[in-house]
């Protein structure tokens, strides 16, 4: 490397910026650099975005750790599914303004990060929520079929496959209703070990 | 900018509006009675505000020029349902408004993707003055006749393997997705950064599509690119054999779509409360498939400095606080001369490495007319840069052999357009 003037010469060539030096500021072309000329002046590196002077914040995300410790136990599955509704607003917002951003790998006894183990109980939470809307479809199904089925016997012999249908879809349910209440049961208890690491 | 390098637009531009509209969806609530005003042909779009904050007099003003334009315009209120979906009210026939709605959406979903909570969206006439906050909120959605068409929002986001490889291609380490896996589905992987869909509003309208007839629950969670560049998946019911049907599912699709090859090598880890259960891994299941290198890691970076040659440079981005020691983020600058990509990477690098606010150093890397790497940067606080090349020149040894050259640097810094200060890597030794 020549030094600056090698350089500037670069500059102005690979990325198309005039690079003006202390003797063409006090030429006649002077007038033309003004003060914000001069952020663009001497190096494309100037571009990048300063250090920060702090780490990244994680206000939110400490915030809903915090508000997570002090809530009560959940009496019933349907009170955890309501604590987990009511925390959803703060839940975005660390997400959105304070994202986990780390790449370390994890290893096997490793602990997840603070946010991760937060992302896992959102996950958990839609994944419970898709689970309900499963069973209260197959519910509506098993009720139209149980009603068919009613009518149908009214109706008299012969109509062995509506009572079939009832029997699936009846069974369908049952199985998303056992699915709920375990996922509903594990996350409970799951969500006792995080509020307790918490405190 | 901030610290962390987040941008705020401003309030009234088009990403300003286009950012308040995402907000307003992603936040959308029952609770909550909306003002709309949608003109399917203008800059600004849809905008939604909740009544509170409406006050009806900005919109309305704006309804106002728009209607002098002569523009298309629809206005009224928005609820929204017990399913979130959101139920827009017009005091008229809306004449092709779900049409409108939707091909508006579908165009600038990729721009705006909160626009998924779109889908499906109802409209109905009220005859209620919807100008009035009152008659807004005395709006009872079980005495309105709602129209839907489902079928006009099946586009918006498509549950498919280029869907999959996309969000893949442009991953960035560190960077968090949510996953969902399941074998008898198509596609069996969907993902989507957690970024752009906090409240999983997309993956949703994905695995709906995924799932189709098949009631497979599938596995769900999160998962990363790490340092090293491969891909750790994490959850709780992760298992050995999902990772091969991952991997004969990617063996099968890869030469049509090559970003699955950077699921090669990939890792499962089982958790339970908050840890690491167990790792499932296996080099056997992706032989053959060769992960490429990702942007954003020392291998992607000792491969942009071994293709430098000439008059090319490229920008670089230097910490210590590295997992291992020092990183080094090097990218292309022919191509992003104004530095507008690798000003928000090096915004995510100071997230990434929770140390680096006291010590990165960034500029653009050349090598002089001997072939020797020269660093040029305007930061101010560089005593400690020798240092870190030695380290990273150390590292040539094991797994970089590029980095050797950095035992010879050069870094020029500048303050204003004067060099202040010129260092040798050699002065760290």
């Amino acid at each position: 490397m020549s030094g600056t003037a090698e350089m500037n010469a670069w500059i102005a060539r690979v990325l198309g910026i005039e690079v003006l030096t202390a003797a063409a500021k006090t030429s006649s072309d002077a007038a033309a650099i003004d003060a914000g000329a001069l952020n663009r002046l001497g190096l494309a590196a100037a571009r990048l975005p300063p250090r920060p002077d702090r780490p990244g914040r994680s206000a939110r995300t400490d915030a809903l750790i915090g508000r997570v410790a002090s809530l009560p136990p959940a009496p019933e599955p349907k009170d955890l599914l309501a604590q987990f509704g009511g925390l959803a607003p703060e839940f975005v917002l660390a997400v959105l303004e304070e994202p986990a951003s780390t790449a370390t790998a994890l290893r096997e006894g490793a602990e997840l990060p603070r946010q991760d183990w937060m992302l896992e109980f959102g996950d958990r939470y839609s994944s419970l929520l898709r689970d309900l809307r499963d069973w209260r479809r197959l519910l509506a199904d098993a009720q139209a079929a149980r009603d068919a089925a009613t009518t149908a016997a009214d109706l008299g012999p012969g109509q062995g496959d509506l009572i079939e249908d009832y029997a699936t879809a009846r069974d369908s349910c049952l199985e998303a209703r056992a699915l709920v209440m375990t996922a509903v049961h594990s996350l409970a208890t799951e969500f006792g070990q995080a509020r307790q690491a918490s405190t | 900018m901030s610290g962390n390098g987040k941008e705020t637009p401003p309030a009234g531009s088009v990403s300003g509006l286009q950012a308040a509209l995402s907000r307003t969806l992603i936040f959308r609530s029952r609770k909550e009675r909306y003002h709309f005003l949608f003109a399917p042909h203008s800059a600004g779009g849809l905008i939604i505000r909740t009544l509170a904050r409406s006050v009806a007099a900005p919109l309305a003003s704006t309804l106002k020029i728009l209607e002098e334009r002569g523009e298309k315009v629809f206005s009224g209120a928005m609820l929204v349902d017990e399913e979130s979906r959101c139920l827009f009210c017009v005091s008229e026939a809306p004449e092709g408004f779900l049409s409108e709605l939707a091909s508006w959406a579908q165009r600038n979903v990729s721009e705006i993707p909160a626009l998924i909570a779109l889908a499906d969206a109802g409209v109905a006439v009220s005859s209620a003055h919807l100008d009035s906050n009152e008659a807004v909120l005395a709006l009872a959605p079980t005495e309105l006749s709602i129209v839907r068409e489902p079928d006009l929002w099946k586009d918006l986001l498509r549950a498919d393997v280029a869907g999959t490889a996309a969000v893949l291609g442009v991953a960035w380490p560190g960077e968090r997705l949510w996953y969902w896996l399941s074998d008898g589905a198509d596609p069996p992987l969907l993902l989507q950064p957690v970024a752009i869909d906090p409240n999983h509003e997309r993956m949703e309208h994905l695995i709906r599509q995924a799932r189709g007839s098949v009631r497979s629950r599938g596995n769900t969670g999160t998962c990363l690119i790490i340092d090293a560049g491969n891909i750790q998946f994490r959850g709780p019911d992760l298992e050995l054999a999902g990772l091969h049907s991952l991997a004969a599912w990617v063996r099968q699709h890869v030469a049509a779509h090559p970003a699955l090859a950077r699921l090669s090598g990939c890792e499962f880890l089982a958790t339970s409360a908050g840890r690491v259960a167990s790792v499932v891994a296996d080099a056997n299941a992706w032989s053959g498939i060769e992960r490429p290198s990702v942007p954003g890691t020392l291998e992607e970076s000792a491969r942009v400095f071994a293709g430098l040659a000439g008059d090319a440079g490229c920008w670089f981005w230097l910490t210590g606080a590295g997992p291992d020691g020092p990183f080094l983020d090097l990218a292309d600058l022919q191509g992003d001369p104004a530095g507008e990509s690798f000003a928000p990477r090096s915004a995510r690098n100071y997230r990434r490495f929770a140390g680096s606010f006291e010590d990165a150093i960034s500029g653009i890397l050349r090598l002089d007319a001997n072939g020797q790497p020269v660093f040029v940067t305007h930061e101010p606080h560089v005593d400690h840069w020798p240092a870190l090349m030695h380290q990273l020149a150390a590292r040539a040894h094991d797994t970089q052999p590029a980095f050797a050259a950095f035992g010879r640097a050069v870094l020029i810094q500048y303050a204003g357009e004067q060099v202040a200060r010129t260092l040798r890597a050699t002065d760290g030794s």
